[in-house]
């Protein structure tokens, strides 16, 4: 799942180095389109909806990890 | 005769990466504007944010803030009355994806109208208006428009939006409640 969430956002903003404690704000200086474009990218991509109101509350990418297991979502 | 507030907004430009950090940004403006304005601005004014809601400056409510940055460029908007800024990027995106997920029915068929045309100063009107508010990107987001089926709204409620100049590669939207004079500042050449 890291490797998919890797390779979207790179496709989406062009950013790389991401790991699993990266912070989507902090460390990759995403804004609110950015992240918006890698939800669609995702959504897309697995054929599932997020909700934006969860979206928040995912602040790094082992926190999108931990949702997507939590929800049963899977490559 | 309705007394219209006229409301001085002062808007700083910088680079994202610019030495000083955000925080001591937003302070050391606020203190210009407080001082043009002749305002009586604590000493240290104090920035609280809330999570996943407005920042705003605890110890002066009455001076209000909202800040943007998006692929280099850092941009604050000051005013005496609830203010929302956007910056974004031209970016290549999927804007048909993003704009059927995010974007109210008339904002979409002003779209399909203009080739989308509009899209970054719909997207960048709705984004100001949530910061206007306060409410930020929620799952309402695709159920107010800021345009019907022929053109951009100039206004939303009491919500006024006024496009800045933001070159060939950014489009910049403010939204408050009323203009008056805007005095853009750019630091960064």
């Amino acid at each position: 799942m890291l490797a998919l969430i890797q390779e979207i956002i790179y496709n989406v903003t062009g950013k790389t180095n991401v790991h699993y404690d990266t912070d989507f704000i902090k460390d990759l200086e995403l804004n609110s389109f950015d992240i918006m474009n890698i939800i669609c990218a995702f959504e897309d991509r697995l054929g599932v909806s997020v909700p934006t109101r969860d979206v928040w509350q995912l602040h790094q990418v082992k926190d999108a990890i931990a949702y997507m297991e939590q929800k049963g979502i899977t490559l | 005769m309705k007394n219209i507030k006229l409301d001085p907004i002062w808007i700083f430009l910088c680079h994202k990466n610019d030495p000083i950090p955000a925080s001591e940004r937003i302070l050391c403006c606020a203190q210009v504007y407080g001082a043009a304005l002749g305002m009586q601005l604590p000493g240290q004014l104090k920035i609280t944010r809330p999570d996943n809601k407005k920042p705003y400056f605890e110890n002066a409510l009455f001076l209000h803030f909202s800040v943007s940055h998006s692929d280099g460029l850092w941009i604050l908007a000051l005013s005496t009355l609830p203010v929302g800024i956007d910056a974004q990027h031209h970016r290549a995106c999927d804007k048909k994806g993003i704009a059927s997920r995010f974007f109210h029915p008339k904002e979409q068929a002003l779209l399909e109208n203009d080739q989308y045309t509009s899209f970054f100063r719909i997207w960048t009107a709705k984004e100001s208006y949530v910061k206007y508010t306060g409410a930020g990107i929620t799952d309402d987001y695709a159920s107010f428009s800021v345009a019907d089926t022929a053109r951009l709204s100039v206004s939303l409620g009491n919500a006024i939006f006024s496009f800045l100049p933001g070159g060939d590669h950014f489009t910049l939207c403010l939204c408050s409640e009323s203009v008056g004079t805007i005095f853009l500042k750019d630091t960064r050449f």
